[in-house]
């Protein structure tokens, strides 16, 4: 009697979820379709205003046409100096991000699960948090010269301190639901943080990725100023002595496109880690 | 039967439990004395805020008492452990574990570490156990707020506590799916006999499932009554319309009232 009535109940509950599931997956592939489109008309809509600037002869010989700086971009990379120039870039982001991100996570699981130093030092890393990185720089030259350590030291800075905070309050927000859950099941302190509290910030450690990721793109130039002979921002850079006007805006592209392609990454990993997750989209 | 040797399986001694400090000191639970005997089902209702949660965190060893004891198996309890399993009112299944991880949870850890052979067949018998054979390897969050509880359920039998602490755990449900779970539930402890202490706000829910009702009183709480329920087995959905369960019923909602 009571197995039949409680089964029913489950064959219904079934078969709504079966039902609603189906409808949810429809729904965003649909949906998915319309934010590319409309995503590609974005940048439509920008290129095409962009010829209409050139074409109202504003600056007169000073805004290169979309296909121009196209053209510059495809023969620089084809005499093989600027992708040298994009691989430095990326590489020195990608330490620096790797290096200031991977302190972050660290000093922010400290901060966020112990309250004394938490109180201690939260002040401290907002102060910090609060500096234009591009600040630091003269002080930088003075005491690690013109050399890469330089240039990686301000990325590092940038990457640790806007990746910390995010860390620290997705700690901070974690449920400690989940921590009662395993204490119960018999979970010991290493495993709770190991089998509990690890996976449960990955998403934190992700967003934390993405925002340091961002910060790091927009330091570059910064960092990239100090004296590099590669690099993205020392096209531009070089490019402004020579008032080479179309490859200061490919240098400019080359460096919004390499920070999308990056985030994408990034966002493709976190959506496919965290399918888990109640809104899965990043 | 007086003079027996052995403990009562859960026994709380002049438990007091107080929250804050200085003038907004409160205290939440005064000298509570409970004994809950092994095998045995003992449903708690109150009035909202009278500690129900409280007595359970206590058993639980997420909390310990201010005064007084609180003894499993006559040893003071020192905090949480597999020998006491818990289902929480919200839902507590891990979300990134699948539902048949879940179940296991507490099979992989060191103190419970089962061979794999012995975690599947646990795994396979709670998934049937709890009508979860089609959703081994889904996520929770495919699965509805009743399912989630199952799961919980599932994987608070799996690691074979003598003692289950359910806080609530269908206060998050709707009508229909509560009933079926109270029911689903029922048959579980039946089948697989431990002691089980059930806080819930439903005084129905409560008989339906208790050996004893413990019934509370306001802040600074002690015990009302403890209301035997003399229904035995088996109980289903026609239960509730007995005469015994309706005057039983009536007496619990009576001494809840003042």
């Amino acid at each position: 009697m009571t197995g039949t009535m409680a089964g029913r109940s489950v064959d219904l509950e079934r078969a709504d979820i079966a039902r609603e599931e189906r409808a949810v997956r429809r729904h965003r592939r649909v949906d998915r379709v319309n934010r590319a489109v409309l995503g590609l008309l974005g940048f439509g809509l920008v290129i095409g205003a962009w010829y209409l600037l050139v074409a109202s002869g504003f600056k007169s010989g000073l805004v290169p046409s979309p296909h121009e700086t196209v053209d510059v971009v495809i023969r620089r990379f084809r005499d093989g100096d600027l992708l040298a120039d994009v691989r430095a870039s990326v590489q020195r982001v990608l330490l620096g991000v790797g290096i200031g991100v991977g302190a972050a996570i660290v000093v922010g699981f400290v901060l966020g699960w112990y309250e004394t130093p938490a109180r201690l030092f939260n002040p401290v890393i907002n102060f910090f948090r609060a500096l234009p990185p591009i600040s630091l720089i003269p002080l930088v030259v003075v005491y690690f010269g013109i050399g890469e350590m330089a240039r990686t030291s301000v990325l590092v800075y940038a990457a640790f301190f806007s990746g910390v905070i995010v860390i620290f309050e997705g700690i901070r927000a974690l449920d400690p639901l989940y921590l009662r859950a395993g204490r119960a099941l018999g979970a010991s302190q290493f495993e709770l943080f190991r089998r509990v509290v690890l996976p449960l910030s990955l998403p934190t450690i992700l967003v934390a990725l993405r925002v340091a990721l961002g910060v790091s793109w927009a330091t570059l130039v910064a960092a990239e100023l100090i004296a590099a002979q590669q690099g993205l921002g020392a096209v531009i850079q070089e490019a402004g002595s020579f008032l080479r006007v179309d490859v200061m805006y490919g240098g400019i592209i080359l460096i919004g496109l390499a920070a999308l392609t990056m985030d994408g990454l990034l966002r493709a990993i976190s959506n496919r880690a965290l399918a888990w997750r109640e809104e899965v989209r990043a | 039967m007086i003079a027996t040797a052995s403990p009562p399986r859960v026994e709380l001694r002049g438990a007091t439990k107080r929250f804050g400090t200085g003038s907004e000191r409160i205290t939440v639970l005064d000298a509570i004395d409970l004994q809950i005997a092994d095998g045995e089902v003992v449903c708690v209702v109150g009035p909202s805020g009278s500690g129900k949660t409280t007595i359970l965190n206590l058993i639980a060893g997420f909390l310990q008492p201010d005064d007084g004891a609180v003894l499993v198996d006559g040893t003071p309890v020192a905090g949480p452990g597999p020998d006491r399993g818990v289902v929480f009112q919200q839902y507590a299944v891990f979300p990134w574990l699948t539902v048949a991880k879940n179940i296991e949870f507490g099979l992989t850890l060191r103190r419970g570490r089962a061979p794999a052979e012995r975690r599947r067949d646990v795994v396979d018998h709670y998934l049937k156990l709890m009508d979860l054979e089609d959703f081994r390897d889904a996520y929770p969050k495919t699965l509805s707020g009743g399912m989630r509880q199952r799961v919980a359920i599932a994987r608070a039998y799996a690691v074979q506590p003598e003692i289950l602490l359910m806080d609530e755990p269908f206060g998050a449900l709707d009508a229909q799916t509560r009933d079926g779970m109270a029911e689903q539930l029922l048959s579980v402890m039946a089948a697989e006999g431990k002691t089980v202490l059930f806080i819930t706000h439903s005084v129905e829910e409560a008989i339906f499932l208790a050996d004893r009702v413990v019934v509370l009183t306001p802040r600074p709480t002690t015990i009302r009554d403890v209301v035997p329920i003399p229904l035995g087995a088996p109980r289903d959905a026609r239960t509730k319309t007995t005469p015994e369960f309706v005057a039983l019923r009536r007496q619990i909602e009576e001494l809840l009232r003042y």
